[in-house]
C-alpha cells in the first residue's frame, strides 16, 4: 500500500492558477482546466450522489458523460455531469440525494 | 426552435480518429465540413488532448499516441473545417438536418452527406459491488489522466480483458501510480501460428510487447486467467475479491483471495455508440462481442441509407487504426461523389483498403487471444444492480421473466431498467444477455426504439431564449 502519492501529477507540467470552490460547503483547492470530479478525486472525494430508491452511494464511473453516475448539484442546478463540467472559482457543488431538488 | 443556421456539404459527428480521417480527405480537397463534437477539443477519447490551461514543458508519456496523428489534430487550422465543439446531437430530421445543443442553444445544420463517427464507450459489466464509488472504467480513467493529469486514487487494481487494460496499466505506470495488480481474464497461450500472424502489423505487435515488458520491468504483476468477482466497502471501495478462471471458463471461487485497494478499474471491452444510425433507420445486426448493435455497411462504409456513412468504433469495436482507415475510405467515397469523378483517388482508395485488410487480420488474432470470458453473468447474484440509473437488480428482472416477459422492450417497460438518464447505455447489453441466458426465443422481437432526444438535454436548451418561462 502506498499513501504518499500526490494524485495531481506535477512532473513536466505547469498547472494554471489555483482557486477555491465549495464541496458541501467545504473549500476545495482546484486548478483552471480541471473538471469538478477531477478536482474532487484529486482530494480523495469519491461520492457524487445517493440513489433515489435504495440510497446507494455512486461516483465517477464512465468518465465521459455517458453514465450519469457522477451527477451533482452545481450552483443549484440538478443532475450536472461533473466528469465533463469544468470547475470554476466559487462554484457551490453539493452531493445529489435522490432525483429531486428539495 | 431556431431556424437553420448553416449548410455544409458534409456533416461529421464525432471528433476522434475516424471522424477526423474522413474530414482530412474532404477539407484538403476544398469541401466544407462541419464536425460536431461533444468534447471541447479534437481527438475523441483515443487522442484526447491535455486541457489548454495546463502547460507541458517537455515530452511526456501523453505524447505516445498523439504524435502519429498530428496531421489530423492540425485540421483545426484548415479554412474548410468548421469545428462545432461542446455540442450534443439530439435529433436528426429528414433531409439530413442535424439538430444539436451548443452553449444552451439548439442549432440546426443541413448537409448532403452525414458521416457518423460517434465512437464507443466502456462496456458495463456488472458484478457484486460494481456500483461502489471507486469502481471505474478504463475509458474514464484514461480521460482523467490524459486531459487533467489526475490519478483516480492511491492504490489501483485493473481487471478486464484485452489491449485496453494493457494500455491503461502502462499509462498509470508512466504517471507513477501505485498499481497493485493487473488481471487479464483470458489465459490463451500464444502458439507459433498466432505469433506469425501478429506480424501482419509489426508496429502494433511491437507496441504490445513493449507494453508487457514495461509492466514486467516495473515489477507490476500481470496475471492471466484471473478476474474480479466482487468489490466491497462501506459507501466506497475498500477491498476486492479476485478469483481464477478454470479451463472450462468458470470462476473458481474456492481459490478466491481478497486484496485491499481504493480503486478498481474495469475494462471488459467497449460498446458501439450506434444510437444515431439506429435512430435514422439504418439496418443493424446485434453482436455482443463486436460491440452491440452494428450498422450494416458497404465496402465503403455507407450504411443502408444513401449518403449516410458510419466509421470507426460506432460501427463495431476495432480500435483507432481501423477507424482511421475507415474514415479515409468514407471520406474519399463522399469526395468522389461530390466531384462526380470516381477515378481520381483510385490508388489511394486501394492503399487504404489493403491497409485495412492487414489491420483487420491483426485484430482478429488479438480478439482470439483476448477472448472475453463467456460467463460475465455468473458473477452476478439477485441483489446485484443491473440498471444503475433506476436501481433495478437482477432479482427484480428475474421476477418479471417469471411473468412471461420475454423481449427487451417489454422487460424495459415493466422493470424501468434502461429508462434512466443513461438511456440504457449501461444496462441494455446485460439485459439482452440475461434474456438470452434464460432461453428467451423472443429476445429481439420487440427492440427498443431510439427517440429524440438521443441524449438528455435541458428543456431550456430546446426553447428560443426570447421566450422566458413565466413563474
Amino acid at each position: 500500500m502506498n499513501n504518499k502519492i500526490n494524485l495531481r501529477l506535477n512532473n513536466d507540467i505547469y498547472r494554471g492558477n489555483s482557486f477555491v470552490f465549495f464541496y458541501n460547503e467545504i473549500p476545495i483547492v482546484s486548478f483552471k482546466g480541471e473538471t469538478i470530479s477531477g478536482a474532487l478525486l484529486a482530494n480523495e472525494i469519491k461520492i457524487c450522489r445517493i440513489t433515489n430508491k435504495i440510497n446507494e452511494s455512486r461516483g465517477f464511473y464512465c468518465g465521459m458523460g455517458t453514465c450519469w453516475e457522477c451527477t451533482m448539484i452545481v450552483n443549484d442546478t440538478h443532475s450536472v455531469r461533473t466528469c465533463i463540467t469544468l470547475c470554476k472559482p466559487g462554484m457551490k457543488v453539493k452531493t445529489q440525494i435522490g432525483n429531486r431538488i428539495d | 426552435m431556431t431556424k437553420i443556421t448553416n449548410h455544409t456539404e458534409v456533416t461529421i459527428i464525432g471528433g476522434g480518429p475516424g471522424g477526423l480521417s474522413a474530414a482530412y480527405e474532404l477539407v484538403n480537397q476544398g469541401i466544407s465540413v462541419s464536425l460536431i463534437d461533444e468534447n471541447s477539443m479534437l481527438g475523441g477519447q483515443f487522442l484526447r488532448q491535455l486541457t489548454p490551461e495546463f502547460i507541458k514543458n517537455k515530452k511526456s508519456f501523453l505524447d505516445i499516441n498523439i504524435k502519429e496523428y498530428n496531421q489530423l489534430l492540425n485540421l483545426i487550422n484548415n479554412p474548410y473545417f468548421i469545428y462545432i465543439n461542446n455540442s450534443i446531437v439530439w435529433n436528426i430530421l429528414d433531409e439530413m438536418v442535424v439538430v444539436y445543443v451548443q452553449n444552451n442553444q439548439t442549432k440546426l445544420i443541413s448537409s448532403n452527406y452525414i458521416i457518423v463517427a460517434s465512437g464507443a464507450y466502456d462496456r458495463a459489466v456488472p458484478f457484486p459491488g460494481w456500483t461502489l464509488p471507486g469502481v471505474m472504467t478504463v475509458g474514464g480513467v484514461l480521460n482523467l489522466l490524459k486531459s487533467q493529469l489526475i490519478l483516480p486514487g492511491k492504490n489501483i487494481i485493473v481487471s478486464g480483458n484485452g489491449a485496453l487494460i494493457l494500455l491503461i496499466a502502462n499509462y498509470l505506470n508512466y504517471a507513477g501510480a501505485n498499481i497493485l495488480e493487473v488481471l487479464e481474464s483470458s489465459n490463451h497461450k500464444l502458439n507459433l501460428v498466432d505469433i506469425i500472424k501478429l506480424f501482419y502489423v509489426p508496429s502494433l505487435f511491437k507496441k504490445g510487447i513493449a507494453f508487457r515488458l514495461n509492466l514486467m520491468l516495473s515489477g507490476i504483476p500481470y496475471k492471466t486467467g484471473e478476474i474480479i468477482v466482487e468489490a466491497k466497502g462501506d459507501k466506497i471501495v475498500e477491498e476486492v475479491i479476485i478469483a481464477p478462471i478454470n479451463s472450462e471458463g468458470k470462476t473458481d471461487l474456492s481459490r478466491s483471495r481478497t486484496v485491499i485497494t481504493d480503486i478498481l478499474i474495469t475494462g471488459f471491452g467497449l460498446t458501439s455508440s450506434s444510437e444515431i444510425t439506429q435512430f435514422i433507420g439504418c439496418e443493424h445486426n446485434y453482436n455482443a462481442l463486436k460491440g452491440g448493435w452494428i450498422p450494416i455497411r458497404t465496402k465503403c462504409f455507407e450504411t443502408t441509407i444513401k449518403n449516410v456513412f458510419s466509421v470507426g468504433d460506432c460501427a463495431g469495436i476495432k480500435g483507432s487504426d481501423i477507424a482511421s482507415c475507415e474514415g479515409r475510405i468514407a471520406g474519399i467515397t463522399a469526395l468522389n461523389r461530390i466531384k462526380n469523378n470516381f477515378s481520381i483517388n483510385k490508388n489511394k482508395l486501394n492503399h487504404f483498403q489493403n491497409k485495412l485488410k492487414k489491420y483487420n487480420n491483426f485484430q482478429n488474432i488479438i480478439n482470439k487471444i483476448y477472448l472475453p470470458p463467456n460467463n460475465y453473468l455468473s458473477l452476478i447474484n439477485k441483489n446485484t444492480i443491473i440498471c444503475r440509473c433506476e436501481d433495478v437488480t437482477y432479482g427484480d428482472l428475474l421476477t418479471y421473466l417469471d411473468q412471461n416477459i420475454y423481449d427487451i422492450r417489454s422487460l424495459k417497460s415493466v422493470s424501468r431498467a434502461g429508462m434512466g438518464k443513461c438511456q440504457g447505455r449501461n444496462c441494455l447489453g446485460t439485459i439482452i444477455s440475461i434474456l438470452e441466458q434464460n432461453n428467451c426465443s423472443h429476445v429481439f422481437d420487440n427492440n427498443p426504439n431510439y427517440r429524440p432526444p438521443l441524449k438528455p438535454v435541458l428543456i431550456s436548451d430546446l426553447i428560443e431564449k426570447e421566450f422566458k418561462v413565466i413563474d
